[in-house]
């Protein structure tokens, strides 16, 4: 690792980033299903409320200044934090300035990215296209691979990678909480920032020259796929 | 199918995370806990006007222990309330002699390891102007400088001092604007890069600088000193080889080190 410093920094965001988009395409799916198709059984009054009480608190990280968000999960994963206190009892350490303290703030931080185009994309889809699935006698785990994930492809290549993308450009909430601890929370964008403000020039132009151009392929790619899947 | 495609690959980079992640945290977090220091690198929190000679000075300690120390700089502030909250830190460096002071008497670090480890200087730095020492300063009243780099006064020590030369120099409401940078790095990255024309930046910035243009070295009279103290944290309290690491910051080799670099020398 020792060949150029952005290297640890750069494999531990690839980390964190994919990690992140997969735990948040696991809690995402559901709550993203929930958000599109789970209301209209239940048509009272009531679950229309709660629902726009969650689509507001999914969408509340876009709007937050990151360094709101990050110090208040710095007050709650600190060693004075509830769920920090926890953590210390359980591991010995406070949840903020660890790896896994980061994951969980880079889930929340990219859970909008996540959990809307999977929403809008189930949206789209309908009931229609499962109900047909299962008078044609599927089972709901057929419907959910051989329909719906095929259908609403688009929506979770888009979660897949704006929540990969997003997660690499954190910036303020990994400032509150990490603490720039090399192979720990040192992501690349802390890396850049530290590498200006000792001096290191050079270093920082190659590090931000790298996720420059990674992440305009990776919009690239994303635009791409879905021009030739919605031409489908 | 692409969708396939695309999961594998999201799992391919999971598995090529830095393997030097499982090698040095042994068994993760886990081993974390007080008392066990095994393997684990000393972390030191460094303010980051000293980051660049910490390195330096990291590194040849590393060379006569086979220790393996890790760096993490930040603005003094910033490190205090992160350690406040329980940050894996060791040995923190920072840039004044009030946060080690506050962190002694909060009952976060131990006393009797607080020490001046250097004393910071400060230099008027115009780039793009030639001339001596004096003609630098007189820029300071020449009308010619429409604004002036300095950190912030309130979170940075050395934009404390910069705001007492200004008061001593009689330039408490000057013709110039000031523009603060979050610390003396950012401070220093402004005129690097052009945006303002002068500022006040470390002397031991302005030693590793291309040192363009002229300036001004700004003597101790100005301003009161910047005591850069070094504590060793509480968690650390037990650990060898955090205490050899301040032992060799105020050994006299890296004391002359330190002094290279652009600093004065900490308490004999």
């Amino acid at each position: 690792m020792d060949w150029f410093p952005g290297a640890g920094p750069l494999l531990l965001t690839a980390k964190l980033a994919a990690i992140t988009v997969i735990g948040l395409l696991i809690v995402g799916t559901p709550l993203a299903w929930w958000l599109a198709l789970g209301v209209q059984q239940n048509k009272s009054r009531w679950h229309g409320y709660v629902r726009v009480v969650v689509e507001a608190l999914v969408a509340l990280p876009l709007v937050l200044p990151p360094t709101v968000l990050g110090f208040y999960l710095l007050m709650a994963m600190g060693a004075n934090g509830t769920l920090g206190q926890w953590w210390i009892g359980l591991t010995g350490e406070p949840l903020a300035f660890s790896f896994t303290g980061l994951v969980i703030a880079s889930m929340i931080y990219s859970l909008p990215f996540v959990v809307q185009p999977l929403s809008n994309a189930f949206q789209s889809m309908g009931r229609d296209w499962m109900e047909a699935a299962w008078s044609l006698g599927a089972n709901r785990w057929q419907t959910w691979l051989r329909v719906v994930v095929p259908h609403c492809r688009a929506g979770f290549l888009t979660a897949t990678v704006l929540g990969f993308a997003h997660t690499l450009g954190e910036f303020g909430v990994v400032l509150m909480v990490g603490g720039n601890i090399p192979d720990e929370t040192r992501v690349v964008s802390i890396a850049v920032y530290d590498l200006v403000e000792s001096m290191s020039y050079g270093a920082a132009h190659k590090l931000s020259l790298i996720l420059l151009g990674f992440s305009f392929l990776i919009l690239i790619l994303v635009y791409g796929f879905n021009r030739r899947w919605s031409r489908l | 199918m692409t969708l396939r495609y695309l999961l594998g690959g999201v799992i391919l980079i999971l598995g090529l995370s830095p393997e030097s992640l499982v090698a040095k945290n042994g068994a993760g977090t886990s081993s974390h806990k007080q008392g066990n220091h095994e393997g684990l690198p000393l972390r030191v929190a460094v303010a980051s006007n000293f980051s660049p000679t910490a390195h330096k000075i990291v590194t040849s300690f590393e060379a006569g222990t086979n220790a393996k120390v890790s760096i993490s700089s930040a603005s003094s502030g910033k490190l205090y309330a992160q350690i406040k909250q329980g940050a894996p830190f060791d040995v923190f460096l920072s840039a004044d002699a009030i946060r080690p002071d506050l962190l002694v008497k909060e009952g976060y670090a131990v006393a009797a390891s607080n020490r001046v480890y250097a004393h910071g200087r400060l230099v008027f730095w115009v780039p793009g102007v030639s001339g001596n020492e004096s003609t630098c300063r007189q820029l300071l009243y020449s009308g010619q400088l429409t604004r002036v780099a300095m950190a912030n006064p309130d979170v940075a020590p050395y934009g404390y001092a910069t705001r007492q030369t200004l008061t001593a120099l009689g330039l408490k409401n000057p013709v110039f604007t000031l523009i603060f940078g979050e610390n003396i790095g950012q401070t220093f990255a402004f005129i690097h890069a052009g945006g303002v024309a002068a500022g006040f930046i470390a002397a031991s910035q302005w030693q590793l600088s291309n040192r363009s243009g002229c300036a001004w070295e700004v003597g101790t009279q100005y301003h009161a000193p910047i005591a850069q103290r070094a504590v060793l944290l509480n968690r650390a309290s037990n650990n060898a080889l955090a205490r050899r690491f301040l032992d060799f910051l105020h050994s006299s080799k890296t004391q002359a080190k330190i002094k290279a670099s652009g600093y004065l020398l900490g308490d004999q």
